[in-house]
């Protein structure tokens, strides 16, 4: 790439040297160019040969050819944001457009840049990975700043790789009693982990998790408050059980799957991605297949099994947002977590707005609001970390 | 600068300009100017979807040339598989990408800055650049030797800012970062 802008400067230099515009300095530097290899001189004299002659026309010298090009090539960008459609309940008008994928968040944070005050930031940023672990003997440990260098508690080595906490068990087949440790992810935050029987765990913000440092029972029990994707490693022998609120349970053998489980939520969310579950909750079984829903009802204890697209919920793990015919509350719901935003809603007619779309999870949060803004007759006010919607 | 989506017309005009240059460059390997607008083309979309490349239009422009040779020299490997085609003649890029380079930035320079001239002026200009003299453009133009050299000293003064643009535009772009 260097030798490329050297090259990029000797044209300067043969250009200006051939209107006659060179300056003095610039000419001893094209000269000792000139001399320092012969063909370098060649070049010169085939720039110099070819402006004495007609050039021909080529067809990507036309003007009319670029522009019809560029048309060609602009079909093809990938808008950096993706596309986000908007549909009314049962319209199909669907709007696409593209929002600018502006990397204020980081700009943001240099605070020396001069130019912060030409964003109009609404000071609001996107979530980061962070979370606090608290062992078993009351000790915390934020794992956002401090790398974990190996804790090592009862045979089982604890670290931390690529932002992902790993615990790995060296000493296999000790019977003793589980020690739970609990990894809680704040609101702004996400976190992976890898437990000991190799099942990785993505846990979104503000969620609760609580796990056996080692598995010596006859299950695997973990315990999930908040949102978490489980990838399950395969053991016949001991089914995997993910315990949430509304005491409702999920039991697999090895899977992947997403459970929502928010405290101040009715409904839990599970969503099958591969392999079985067996869920269990207000007395009531209900198995699913890949790509079903089953959301459970904490008053009622009544199940509904719906066929969804399962990756749309599992997207967030992934640093996707997609919404699919989501209502603009439940849209909301997730990316004030994400946001570590309050929202509140001037007009109650506006929660249900319906949207599909899709949106990268770490851009800053004023261009979520300005597409938001854009597709629908809604008005957005930011007053620090609260957010106002009403109709317009 | 990142080429977000709200610099979709910086990208544009990138495109614009170096266009007709990276297309000349890569008919320079192919040989075949259909097939020199698609190798560009790819270029473009590539540098627009590389997340960290094309931090500076300085460095874009020189992705854009790089691409377009790696791509050129792929498109000539996949060739030769089918078609026997001598090696060396693909191996060696350096110097025939230096000249490449050299070449066609240092003409589409010229090229650009003499279209911003008034017709005449432009007219001159291409007479400058062929190396002729001033008696001879003014017999070519039919004008008197000294309307040659007021519009010929007119015109270098133009092109001078042009050509010391070129080289400030860019700065002042990486440097807006």
């Amino acid at each position: 790439m260097d030798a490329v802008k050297e090259y990029m400067r000797v044209a300067a230099w043969v250009a200006k040297e051939i209107s006659g515009t060179i300056s003095g300095d610039e000419r001893e530097k094209l000269q000792s160019w000139l001399r320092a290899e012969e063909g370098n001189r060649c070049i010169y004299e085939s720039i110099r040969k070819r402006l004495a002659g007609e050039e021909k026309m080529r067809s990507y010298d036309r003007s009319e050819v670029v522009r019809a090009d560029w048309m060609k090539v602009k079909s093809q960008l990938k808008p950096r944001k993706k596309f986000v459609y908007v549909s009314y309940w049962k319209y199909a008008a669907v709007v696409a457009f593209v929002i600018a994928s502006v990397l204020f968040w980081a700009r943001w944070q240099d605070e020396k840049s001069p130019r912060l005050a030409m964003n109009p930031v609404t000071g609001i940023h996107a979530g980061k990975k962070q979370a606090t672990l608290f062992l078993d003997n009351g000790e915390k440990i934020e794992l956002s700043d401090s790398v974990v260098a190996g804790i090592y508690q009862e045979g089982v080595v604890i670290t931390q790789k690529s932002e992902q906490l790993v615990y790995e068990d060296t000493v296999k087949g000790r019977e003793e009693k589980e020690r739970f440790h609990v990894l809680s992810v704040p609101r702004g935050g996400e976190y992976n982990l890898q437990l000991t029987d190799g099942t990785v765990v993505y846990l979104n913000s503000g969620t609760e998790f609580r796990f056996p440092v080692k598995f010596t029972g006859d299950t695997r029990t973990v315990f999930v408050k908040g949102e978490a994707y489980f990838e399950v490693a395969p053991d016949r022998e001991k089914p995997f059980i993910v315990q949430t609120i509304g005491d409702l349970s999920v039991k697999v053998l090895g899977t992947a799957f997403n459970v929502c489980a928010y405290e101040n939520k009715e409904d839990v969310q599970t969503t099958l991605v591969h392999g079985g579950v067996l869920l269990s909750g207000g007395n009531r079984r209900v198995t699913l297949k890949p790509d079903q829903q089953a959301v459970f009802n904490k008053t009622s204890g009544q199940f509904e099994v719906k066929e969804v697209d399962a990756s749309i919920y599992v997207s967030w793990k992934d640093g996707n947002f997609f919404f699919e015919n989501e209502t603009l509350e439940n849209i909301m719901d997730r990316l004030c977590l994400w946001y570590n935003i309050n929202v509140f809603y001037r007009n109650d007619e506006v929660r249900g707005l319906r949207f599909s779309g899709d949106l990268e999870k770490y851009e800053d949060f004023s261009e979520v609001l300005r597409m938001l803004e854009k597709v629908q007759r809604i008005e957005i006010e930011i007053n620090g970390n609260n957010v106002i919607i009403s109709a317009l | 600068m990142k080429f977000e989506n709200g610099n979709i017309k910086s990208f544009e005009k990138l495109f614009q300009e170096l266009y007709p240059r990276l297309c000349a460059v890569a008919d320079r390997y192919l040989h075949d100017e259909e097939q020199s607008k698609d190798v560009v083309q790819e270029a473009f979309i590539n540098l627009w979807n590389a997340e960290n490349a094309g931090s500076t239009i300085l460095s874009a422009k020189s992705y854009l040339y790089t691409a377009v040779r790696n791509l050129c020299l792929n498109y000539l490997r996949d060739c030769k598989k089918n078609v026997s085609f001598p090696v060396e003649q693909i191996e060696e890029p350096d110097e025939s990408f230096k000249t490449a380079v050299i070449e066609e930035e240092t003409i589409a320079l010229l090229r650009a800055s003499i279209e911003n001239l008034s017709p005449q002026s432009s007219r001159i200009m291409k007479y400058v650049l062929q190396g002729k003299g001033n008696q001879e453009i003014a017999e070519e133009m039919g004008i008197s030797v000294n309307t040659v050299k007021t519009l010929k000293y007119n015109a270098m003064k133009i092109l001078r800012d042009d050509l010391k643009g070129v080289y400030y535009i860019l700065v002042f772009l990486a440097g807006n970062i």
